[in-house]
């Protein structure tokens, strides 16, 4: 531990200054130590996100990053990384003084730099942006962005559902390049994949994309298999949709429902029929759950 | 207890200190003089600590000042402080950290010390001695007092010395209210400069003193040195009378001093003018003093023998000080110079004053002097009577009868008064009871009769007051009346407005006749009245005008209605029934009613009846036959008529016509369906195999039934009861039914059915035949091709769910997912090309590959807007193919889509399912969401409509040409195809 300090003293005494660069970058970097402008992330044990990194980065003992509440956005950060065998490494950390120097320096930085760089500065400097200031912020990168394929990409990431997005898209006759960047046609709007998704109801897990209904429904039952189906066991009452009311009983009381989602778990045949204002949940033809629909969506 | 007492006289304070000091005594001791009292604290034969009242703290400041230890705002910071808190000075003055514990010790140590010096020099006064007594001793602590030890020895030495030098000083300074004076032709002293400078001409020694930084005594005998060494002087009688003028109006507290000192050296021969300019001195505070100056200067007046002066400064006395009997006496002295009524007034505060005080000789007295005035007045002699009785004078018998004899019949009160004293003195003298009784009789009569006048006098002012009351009073509500009336006047309009103002003004003048408001009510009503009289003639000459003005309009009107009227008439003749009819519509039905109704009545309002078929024969409600439609027929004003349509082979129809319908009046002659059967539950698809037809709904069955007889001829459980309807899928007389979830059912011509191909493992989503088989999709994005034995040949995975899939021309097969991609697959299930990304949501997928998406957009490839893209009326209902061409609905009609062309056709009513290929060339069949079925020509016309008296959910056509619907409320009707 005491070693590990000293090197890393030793190592930010000799090197002195380094280029600043931004978390984006990381990626393409080729430096052994790197000073980063960005923000932290979720704490996971011995490592730490970064906005703009895809991966996390380990975090020194003695490195003691500044507290912020839940709801609190990460405070901007000068951090010192260094390159080891299984990944970057925290050695120091400060809070930045202003937010506006910092903007400023990575935009001066990025008419210097190679396209690739470009495209991750504007990146960082499109997330860094207010959300009041980010569609002009991104008509200015245009000639920065590395291209009008990278440009859409960025803003795709930043501006999905956004009139001024789709203007410009328009405008520049970029319809069928923003089908292949990835982004969805909503009536006269341009949106991301993630959000055309959610609007679907779908959502993508490794790589496939299944209906989220059908995947709450599986998470949440194989765990209750069993209380399930003692639940559907009861007795069914008259006229009301409790637990052990038959389908068809169901069906005659509510009519058709308006959604149904089936699987089967553990050879047991578990549907989700979905009414206007409840979910009733059945397991081999008789109910076992009956949800309010604006408690289960929130779920 | 006290052990020691005694006066300073007979037992000096050195005598005393040492004394206690000696004897280590520890108490207190008191030393009174007038009214000032001093206690010195003494612990075992110190002395710790001395009070002197007030002076204490002003002493310790000049200490603290004077030593240079704070400044004066520190001071008054300080002093707020203790206001505050209550604390003491010096301990306020460490609190803010002024001072330290030992620069307050030092000062409160000079403080004592000056203090017993000063001691030293009272040469009378009484002492005590409390032993073991320390005084106050909780609110020391709770003020924190600071105590110092100090030998007594070492004060009486310096104490003495300074009491033998005071003795000298004071001799030459007797007085610390004189003013000292610089003297010009001496030079400035070498040392004590500051004290030298406060000698400036103005400054009284006691002023000097208070602010010099050494101590009263050194400041003293600094002075007694300037004076003896003639460097000051004391200032002339005219620089201090000077003085004295100029500080008056600034400063007359110490302007008074300068007086005092100027009248005390004058002693006797001082004039009145200076103590009446004292006097105007001491008015500004001290009232006391002014009238002692007022005194001393009238007696100097009188004795100098202005007596009318000394009258006139007596007179400012008595108002100063009233109810003094030395100033009254001086007044009663030069009453000489005073009006006779002055002097009786004068008289009777004397006396008045003279009785309280219990002096009845001087009552006397002075009576007597006032015989010359009061002599004729039998109360004078009562008066001088009751005072010489009292000084038991024996003078006082003759008086009171003189009194008796003087007040005769007018003054019996004072006879009777007279008498009962004269009684009390000597009984011989009294009058006879006779006498008596007759002085009390016209004692009681003179009371009532003054008690009579009285009460006429207070009845007059009380019948003044009410009459002013009620005059008042009425005043006030009539003014509330008339600013009423001058409201409603300014609120309210026209002639009814005026009116009602001039009523109320007019009420105001009638209540209140007597009053300054109901004058002004009635001049106002009036005027009201003059106005209102000018106003209604110009409203009767505007009126007649306007009757003039409306009769030469109606003329008019009525030339251009019955102009308009020939004109129609004309057109009608000429066969121009629209425009004859729009010349008639046009009409104001305002200005018809200048019309007599005879003229009205005659008026015809010609009206197209048609049908639909055409050729239809018109009736009248007398059967009597009218024409073939297209018919004119003509309507009267204000008729009504009813006319029948019939046509063979359609509904005949009873139509009302008036003059108010609309010039075209068309009428819809639909046919009914030829059979109806009812299914047991709603249907959702359909597909028809042979002379069957296959219905799904969401019950959970599939039913088939016989199209020619139109009955059921089987029912199969497939799927799930409330699960989405079974897709069906149509190939070679055979229908699969693919339920939401579970194993498809294959459906034969005959009605039977049998399982076939593999159970779901996710929602089916979409199907299609391919190869003689068929092409399963579920929403987990698997595509399973089962071949005509039902056998799984191949499976193909996508992304996401599958949203459609579809055969090509070509033989292959087309699948579209949730995510818009668009996959090809060929026969055996490979990829055929990368899937590509669609701009938008599919619904249909056509035999050449282009896709049919949700805004309309035929797409081919490419979302630009190109030559090969195509963009039609968005569907509204699922496409039905008929090999290369499809057809759809739209909401205001349908589309028919060719390899080439694409042509859009529109209904008068949305369809509300798929349309439906004619079989005879170009026709179409559209299920209108009103219920009723449209067969439409190739030019989109109605040739034909049937009313179904339902929605339609799906069209199929049986191989004998007949329509098979199939309608929301469940029930299957077939409908004949032929035009008519």
């Amino acid at each position: 531990m005491i070693s590990h300090t000293l090197l890393t003293i030793a190592l930010l005494t000799t090197i002195g200054s380094t280029d600043v660069i931004t978390p984006d970058e990381l990626p393409i970097s080729d430096g052994v130590l790197v000073r980063v402008h960005g923000r932290c992330g979720d704490r996971i044990g011995e490592r730490i996100k970064l906005e703009g990194f895809e991966g996390s980065v380990i975090l020194s003992r003695h490195i003691k990053l500044p507290r912020r509440g839940r709801k609190e956005r990460p405070t901007l950060l000068d951090m010192r990384l260094l390159r080891e065998v299984d990944g970057w490494r925290l050695v120091a950390v400060h809070p930045l003084d202003s937010w506006k120097n910092c903007v400023e320096l990575h935009s001066l930085r990025a008419s210097n730099l190679g396209e690739e760089r470009q495209q991750k500065v504007c990146q960082f400097l499109m997330r860094e942006s207010s959300p009041t200031t980010r569609e002009k912020l991104w008509l200015e990168l245009e000639t920065l962005a590395g291209g009008p394929r990278h440009w859409l990409q960025i803003g795709s990431q930043f501006l999905s559902e956004k009139q001024q997005f789709a203007s410009a898209i328009e405008s520049r006759g970029l319809e069928d390049l923003a089908v292949e960047v990835g982004l969805y046609r909503k009536d006269q709007l341009w949106i991301s994949r993630s959000d055309y998704l959610i609007s679907k109801g779908l959502q993508k897990i490794g790589g496939v994309t299944r209906v989220t209904r059908r995947i709450n429904l599986e998470k949440e039952i194989s765990n209750k298999i069993d209380h399930a189906l003692t639940l559907s066991r009861n007795e069914p009452l008259g006229n009301t949709i409790r637990s052990g009311t038959l389908r068809h009983a169901v069906r005659a009381l509510r009519g058709d429902p308006t959604e149904v989602t089936w699987l089967t778990i553990q050879s047991h045949f578990v549907e989700e029929w979905v009414y206007g204002d409840q979910v009733i949940r059945l397991i081999n033809g008789r109910v076992f759950e009956v949800l309010d629909e604006s408690l289960h969506t929130s779920r | 207890m006290s052990s020691l007492r005694g006066h300073l006289e007979h037992f000096g304070l050195q005598e005393l200190l040492q004394t206690l000091s000696h004897g280590a005594r520890t108490g207190t001791l008191q030393i009174e003089r007038e009214n000032e009292k001093v206690s010195i604290v003494f612990e075992t034969g110190h002395i710790t600590l001395v009070r002197s009242g007030s002076s204490s703290q002003i002493r310790l400041r000049s200490i603290l000042l004077r030593g240079g230890v704070v400044s004066e705002a520190q001071l008054q910071q300080a002093r707020q402080d203790q206001q505050q808190t209550g604390m003491l000075l010096g301990r306020a003055l460490i609190e803010r950290g002024v001072i330290d514990d030992d620069q307050l010790a030092q000062a409160l140590r000079l403080k004592v010390e000056e203090e017993l010096f000063d001691l030293f020099l009272w040469e009378s006064g009484t002492f005590e001695f409390f032993p073991d007594l320390i005084q106050s001793t909780n609110e020391d602590e709770i003020h924190q007092v600071t105590r110092i030890q100090i030998d007594p020895m070492s004060v009486i030495i310096e104490g003495l010395r300074q009491a033998d030098e005071w003795k000298v000083i004071r001799n030459r300074i007797p007085d610390l209210r004189w003013i000292l004076v610089a003297v010009d032709s001496m030079p400035a002293p070498a040392e004590s400069h500051s004290i030298f400078k406060l000698v400036d001409g103005q400054r009284s020694i006691d002023e000097v003193l208070g602010m010099a930084t050494t101590t009263r005594f050194d400041t003293c005998s600094i002075l007694y040195r300037f004076i003896e060494e003639g460097r000051v002087r004391e200032a002339t009688h005219g620089e201090l009378l000077t003085q004295a003028r100029n500080i008056s109006a600034q400063r007359p507290a110490a302007a008074l001093s300068f007086y005092e000192t100027l009248i005390d050296r004058a002693g006797a021969s001082v004039g009145h003018s200076l103590l009446e300019e004292a006097a105007e001195c001491a008015a500004h505070n001290d009232p006391t003093a002014q009238a002692s100056f007022i005194r001393r200067a009238s007696e100097i007046l009188k004795r100098d023998g202005d007596c009318a002066g000394a009258w006139a400064r007596v007179q400012r006395l008595l108002v100063l000080e009233p109810g003094n009997v030395e100033d009254l006496q001086q007044a009663w002295s030069l009453r000489k110079h005073a009006p006779a009524r002055r002097q009786l007034t004068l008289l009777d505060d004397l006396t008045r004053t003279l009785r309280r005080a219990g002096e009845y000789r001087q009552v006397a007295t002075v009576l007597r002097e006032a015989e010359q005035l009061r002599s004729k007045e039998a109360l004078y002699w009562l008066q001088l009577g009751t005072a010489l009785q009292r000084s038991k004078d024996p003078g006082a018998e003759d008086c009171l009868v003189r009194a008796i004899k003087q007040s005769g019949v007018k003054e019996p009160d004072v006879a009777l008064r007279a008498e009962k004293l004269l009684r009390s003195i000597n009984s011989d003298l009294a009058m006879g009871e006779e006498d008596v009784e007759d002085l009390r009789e016209r004692r009681v009569s003179i009371e009532s009769r003054k008690r009579l006048r009285k009460n006429v006098f207070v009845s007059a002012v009380c019948l003044i007051l009410m009459l002013l009351v009620f005059q008042v009073s009425s005043e006030w509500r009539a003014r509330g009346l008339l600013a009423a009336a001058r409201s409603i006047e300014i609120t309210t309009q026209g002639l009814n407005g005026m009116m009602d103002a001039v009523l109320a003004y007019e009420r105001v003048a009638e209540e209140h006749p007597w009053t300054l408001a109901g004058a002004t009510g009635s001049d106002s009503g009036m005027r009201l009245r003059n106005q209102m009289e000018e106003q209604r003639s110009l409203e009767q000459s505007a009126r007649s005008e306007a009757l003039q003005m409306q009769r030469e309009l109606r003329q008019q009107n009525l030339t251009r209605v019955r102009d308009s009227i020939a004109e129609a008439k004309d057109l009608r003749k000429q066969e121009q029934v629209t425009a004859a009819r729009n010349i008639l519509d046009n009409l104001d039905p305002e200005l018809l009613k200048v019309l007599p109704e005879i003229e009205l009545n005659s008026i015809t309002y010609p009206v197209v009846i048609q049908s639909r078929p055409v050729g239809a024969r018109v009736l009248d409600s007398k059967q009597n036959f009218v024409g073939i439609t297209p018919v004119v027929v003509d309507l009267h004003h204000n008729s009504k008529r009813s006319y029948l349509v019939e046509r063979s082979g359609c509904r005949s129809k009873n139509i009302e016509l008036s003059h108010l319908s609309a010039a075209q009046v068309e009428v819809s002659l639909v046919r009914g369906p030829l059979r109806t059967y009812t299914l047991p539950d709603t249907v959702n698809n359909a597909a028809l195999a042979g002379d069957s037809l296959v219905l799904a709904g969401r019950d959970g069955q599939v039913r088939v039934v016989d199209v020619q007889k139109l009955s059921s001829i089987g029912e199969h459980v497939v799927g799930v009861e409330g699960h989405p309807a079974p897709i069906l899928v149509e190939q070679k007389g055979k229908v699969l039914a693919i339920p939401y979830a579970g194993r498809p059912v294959l459906i034969d011509t005959d009605g039977d059915a049998r399982p076939f191909g593999p159970s779901a493992r996710a929602p089916w989503s979409a199907a299609c035949t391919l190869q003689g088989g068929w092409v399963l999709a579920d929403v987990d994005g698997e595509i399973t091709h089962i071949d005509s034995r039902g056998k799984t040949r191949w499976k193909y995975q996508c992304n996401s769910p599958v949203l459609l899939v579809a055969t090509t021309a070509a033989g292959s097969l087309y699948a579209v997912d949730q995510s818009r991609f668009q996959h090809h697959i060929d026969t055996r299930g490979r990829i055929v090309e990368d899937a590509i990304r669609l701009p938008g949501d599919a619904v249909h997928l056509l035999p050449d590959g282009r896709a049919l998406l949700h805004d309309g957009t035929l797409w081919n490839g490419s979302s630009k807007q190109n030559d090969t893209t195509v963009r039609v009326s968005a569907p509204s209902t699922a496409t039905r193919q008929y090999g290369p061409q499809g057809i759809y609905g739209t909401s205001s009609g349908w589309v028919e889509l060719s390899e080439t062309t694409s042509t859009e056709y529109d209904s008068e009513v949305a369809p509300s399912c798929t349309p439906l290929k004619g079989e005879e060339g170009g026709t179409t069949w559209i299920a209108g969401v009103d219920g009723i079925l449209r067969l439409h020509d190739s030019a989109g016309k109605i040739v034909s409509e049937i009313e179904l008296g339902s929605v339609a959910v799906d069209l199929q056509r049986s191989r004998q040409g007949r329509i098979l619907v199939t309608l929301a409320d469940g029930r299957l009707c077939d409908v004949e195809a032929l035009s008519r």
